[in-house]
C-alpha cells in the first residue's frame, strides 16, 4: 500500500506531538493525509479508482482519500468515491452527507445511483436512511409517502425495499410488479443446547390456624443456555408498485430482496375490489437498484 | 479463471435499469406511458390483475362503445372455458356469450371507456369489473357444471336430465334432491345462480333423520 492515511483526530487523541499539522488538543477538520510517494492522483495519466480504491484497509480510508483528491481534481475525487461505496464496505451515510460532498450529490447524474448502493449495503433500512437524506434535505422519498399524496411526490424519487412478485411485457412496456418490504433485525436470547429440567416435590405449611396445615408442592425447575442471536425479519408493507424498465432485466430476479431507486410517476386503480388490498397501486420507473447488504446499520 | 474474472467484472457492473439520468434535484417529473399491466381486452381474457390507465380520447356513444365490449366476448369465453370438456363446451360457450353480451349491453354508457390503443380507461372501470364478473361466473360454471350435474344424476335427483349442463349454463338449474350428497358439488353453482337445487324432505327421510 503506497498511500496511507491518518487521520489527525486519531493522533490527537493519543496524544502523538508529532503530527506535520501540528495538531494540539484539539482536532482540525480535516483529516491529514500523509504520502508515501505514490504517483499523484489528481494528475498520473493512469489513474484506476477502483484498483485505487481497493488498497485501502479501511474503506473510511479511502472516502478520506477521495475527499482529498477532490480538492485537486473534483472528477477523480468523486469516480475514487464511487470507487469506495462499490467496494461493499464503506457505510458511512452521515460521512457522505456531512456538507463536503454536497455538490457532487446535487449535480452528478450517478448521485443517485450511489446513495441506492450505499443504502443498500447498509443493510437497506429505508425508513431510517431516508431519515437522515431528510436532515440534509436530499429529496428522495418513501414509497409511503409517496402513497399517501401523490399529488405532491408525483415525479419524485422514492427509494424502497422490495421484492418482484410479477413481470409482464406488452408492446414495447416492460413492467415489474414490486412488493415492498420493511427488514428488521432484532437482538433475542435464543436457547441453544438440551437444559434440563429438576421436579421436586416441597413439603408446606400453613402458618396461621391452630391445627396446623400441611401440602404438598410441585416445583418444577428449568435450567438452559441462552445465547444472544440476531434475527431477522422481512414484513410485507402491503404497498405494492408497478415499476416501469427500458427493457426486461433478468438481473431484476424475483422474489428476491432489492433497494429500488425509482421515479414515482402517480397512482391508478387496480380492477381488483378485494377490500384488503389497497385500490390504488402506485407506479414508478425504475432507475438502479441493488441487492441489500445482510446486516442492517442504524 | 478467465471466466471468473468475467463474472466479477459482470457483479461489479451497476444495475441500471433506466439509461435516463436523473439527478437527485432535478426538478419532478413525471413519465405518463402506460405499464404492461393495462387493463385491456387480453387481460379481460385471462382474468388477470390490471390497472386501468387508458388515456381517455375520443367520447364514443353508447351503441359504439356496447359494440366494441361485445366484439371482446368470442375472445373472453374462449379463454374462460378452455378447460371445459368438449361435450358441455358449445352449450357453456353459448351461455358466457349471453351473460357477457349482456353485461356488455348493460354498462356501456357514453364516453371513452377505452383509449385507441384497447386500454380500459377510469371511466371503463365499472365495465370491465361487470364484463369480469360475468367471465368468472362463466369460467365458475365450466368448473362446476360438469362434476355437479354427474352427481345429481348419480343421486336421481329429479330435474337434473340430460340437458342439465345447458340449464346450469343458463342459470335456470333447478333440481330436486332427497339427500345433501351433492351440496358441496353444486355449492359453486349455487352461489352463480341461487336456488338451483331443492332438498325435498320426504317422510321417509324425515323419518330416518329422527
Amino acid at each position: 500500500m503506497r498511500r496511507n492515511l491518518l487521520p489527525v483526530f486519531a493522533l490527537a487523541l493519543f496524544g502523538c506531538a508529532t503530527s506535520t499539522a501540528g495538531a494540539g488538543a484539539t482536532a482540525p477538520a480535516t483529516p491529514l493525509v500523509i504520502d508515501r510517494g505514490g504517483p499523484d492522483l489528481a494528475s498520473t495519466p493512469n489513474f484506476d479508482a477502483r484498483a485505487e480504491a481497493h488498497r485501502f484497509d479501511h474503506a473510511a480510508d479511502c472516502e478520506i482519500e477521495a475527499r482529498a483528491l477532490k480538492a485537486s481534481n473534483a472528477e477523480r475525487g468523486w469516480k475514487l468515491l464511487r470507487a469506495c461505496i462499490e467496494r461493499g464496505d464503506f457505510t458511512d451515510l452521515r460521512v457522505l452527507l456531512d456538507g463536503a460532498w454536497d455538490a457532487e450529490l446535487r449535480n452528478r447524474a450517478d448521485a443517485g445511483e450511489m446513495l441506492t448502493k450505499l443504502i443498500a449495503v447498509r443493510g437497506g433500512d429505508i425508513e431510517g436512511d431516508v431519515a437522515f437524506l431528510h436532515d440534509h434535505r436530499v429529496p428522495v422519498f418513501t414509497l409511503a409517502d409517496a402513497l399517501a399524496q401523490p399529488e405532491v411526490y408525483a415525479g419524485r424519487l422514492v427509494i424502497m425495499r422490495a421484492r418482484v412478485s410479477d413481470f409482464r411485457k406488452a408492446g414495447s412496456a416492460a413492467t415489474v410488479q414490486l412488493d415492498e418490504y420493511t427488514h428488521n433485525d432484532d437482538l433475542v436470547y435464543a436457547r441453544v443446547g438440551h437444559g434440563h429440567v429438576r421436579t421436586r416435590r416441597v413439603e408446606e405449611s400453613g402458618h396461621d390456624g391452630q391445627m396446623g396445615e400441611h401440602h404438598q408442592v410441585t416445583v418444577h425447575e428449568g435450567h438452559h443456555r441462552t445465547e444472544q442471536r440476531m434475527t431477522s425479519d422481512d414484513i410485507a408493507t402491503g404497498r405494492q408498485a408497478l415499476g416501469k424498465l427500458d427493457k426486461p432485466d433478468p438481473f431484476l430476479e424475483p422474489n428476491k430482496d432489492f433497494v429500488v431507486l425509482a421515479r414515482f410517476d402517480g397512482v391508478r386503480q387496480r380492477n381488483d375490489t378485494d377490500e384488503d388490498h389497497d385500490p390504488r397501486l402506485a407506479v414508478v420507473s425504475v432507475l438502479h437498484y441493488f441487492r441489500p447488504g445482510a446486516l442492517s446499520l442504524y | 479463471m478467465v471466466r471468473l474474472a468475467g463474472a466479477l467484472l459482470l457483479m461489479m457492473l451497476p444495475l441500471v435499469a433506466s439509461a435516463e439520468p436523473n439527478k437527485l434535484f432535478d426538478p419532478p417529473r413525471t413519465d405518463d406511458s402506460p405499464t404492461a399491466f393495462a387493463c385491456t381486452a387480453q387481460t379481460l381474457a385471462a382474468g388477470s390483475e390490471c390497472v386501468f390507465e387508458g388515456k381517455p380520447a375520443k367520447s364514443s356513444s353508447a351503441a359504439d362503445n356496447s359494440a366494441r365490449l361485445r366484439g371482446m366476448a368470442t375472445t373472453t369465453c374462449d379463454a374462460a372455458l378452455k378447460g371445459a370438456l368438449a361435450a358441455d363446451a358449445q352449450v357453456l360457450r353459448e351461455g358466457c356469450m349471453a351473460r357477457f353480451q349482456a353485461a356488455a349491453s348493460r354498462c356501456a354508457a357514453e364516453g371513452a371507456l377505452l383509449d385507441p390503443d384497447g386500454r380500459f380507461t377510469s371511466s371503463g372501470q365499472g365495465c370491465y369489473r361487470a364484463l369480469s364478473e360475468a367471465r368468472n361466473q362463466a369460467e365458475g360454471l365450466a368448473n362446476a357444471a360438469p362434476s355437479c350435474c354427474a352427481c345429481l344424476s348419480r343421486n336421481h335427483c329429479t330435474g337434473a336430465a340430460a340437458s342439465c349442463v345447458a340449464s346450469a349454463a343458463r342459470g335456470t338449474l333447478a333440481a330436486n334432491c332427497q339427500s345433501d350428497a351433492c351440496d358441496a358439488s353444486c355449492a359453486e353453482l349455487l352461489s352463480l345462480a341461487p336456488g338451483p337445487i331443492a332438498k325435498s324432505k320426504t317422510p321417509a327421510r324425515a323419518r330416518s333423520a329422527k
